[in-house]
């Protein structure tokens, strides 16, 4: 079958149509807030995402809560040594 | 405008990092959204691009848009997540169980109305290798010229156009193939 019956301007509109949903995508409210963050307290973004998912700057005046206090199901058995090197880091910029 | 707001930045004005945030936002999101099809990603690669425009202030040229400069740190940054997400994605994905947050967000297209058509181009852009994809989204969803998106990319004007012709080339075939299938597609669009 011959491909070149589609003419380019065809061939360009469905780029077009295709790439719409994204043009209108906007950025989330609270990135601003996190890039303050992360120049005052280099964690990677996306440890940081998390600890905001999580709250964890909200606790920031009473201190960062345990690990164990944000995943009970897994108790101290979670080894997930990025994650408690980023609240030890945390926790000494919040001391 | 880009360029007093370089300059106050460049003196470590903050304010002026948060102006040039709410300029340029959008672009770079969507921009590392329709590379890596991924919020989450797209989120961080927006904070992580302005993290860069304020460690880097000192090396940025004041006297050029600081536009091309931004698309070039989001794509290379949507390119190293590209190439990091086998590993990374699991930890994340355990992460947000456990918290029981939800493990992925849909990209802006799930939520949209979309016929066989668009998803089928949908999918040829997203099968592009990275390097041509950019060239893509940057030509067809940002609008910009051939020229500008060598600029940007600092790759030779050929190469930019040669990507392009393999992307329409590709969704020629695939239209070709797909007719059987589609019966839209069974028009001449000649």
């Amino acid at each position: 079958m011959n491909s070149r019956r589609y003419s380019p301007n065809y061939v360009d509109t469905l780029f077009r149509q295709a790439l719409q949903p994204y043009v209108g995508a906007q950025a989330p409210d609270d990135g601003w807030q996190r890039v303050l963050a992360q120049l005052q307290q280099p964690v990677q973004p996306r440890w940081q995402r998390i600890f905001l998912r999580f709250g964890i700057f909200r606790f920031a005046a009473s201190g960062v809560p345990e690990i164990s206090e944000l995943f009970p199901a897994a108790g101290s058995s979670l080894a997930l040594s990025g994650l408690f090197d980023h609240q030890r880091q945390l926790r000494a910029l919040l001391a | 405008m880009d360029s007093q707001l370089i300059e106050r930045l460049q003196s470590g004005d903050l304010n002026a990092l948060g102006e040039l945030y709410q300029q340029y936002k959008d672009l770079v999101y969507r921009t590392a959204l329709v590379v890596t099809h991924d919020e989450r990603a797209a989120e961080d690669i927006l904070q992580e691009a302005f993290v860069r425009l304020h460690t880097y202030a000192a090396s940025v040229d004041g006297s050029r848009p600081l536009k091309p400069w931004l698309y070039r740190v989001a794509v290379n940054l949507a390119y190293d997540w590209l190439r990091k997400r086998r590993w990374i994605q699991p930890v994340e994905d355990l992460l947000e169980w456990l918290s029981g947050m939800p493990a992925a967000f849909p990209a802006p297209d799930s939520h949209a109305e979309r016929n066989e058509l668009v998803y089928l181009v949908q999918e040829i852009i997203t099968a592009l290798p990275e390097t041509h994809r950019v060239v893509v989204v940057m030509f067809y969803m940002e609008n910009l010229a051939l020229d500008e998106i060598a600029q940007t990319l600092e790759l030779p004007l050929g190469t930019v156009k040669s990507r392009l012709y393999y992307a329409r080339e590709r969704l020629r075939e695939r239209l070709a193939q797909g007719q059987r299938l589609i019966p839209e597609l069974a028009y001449e669009f000649t």
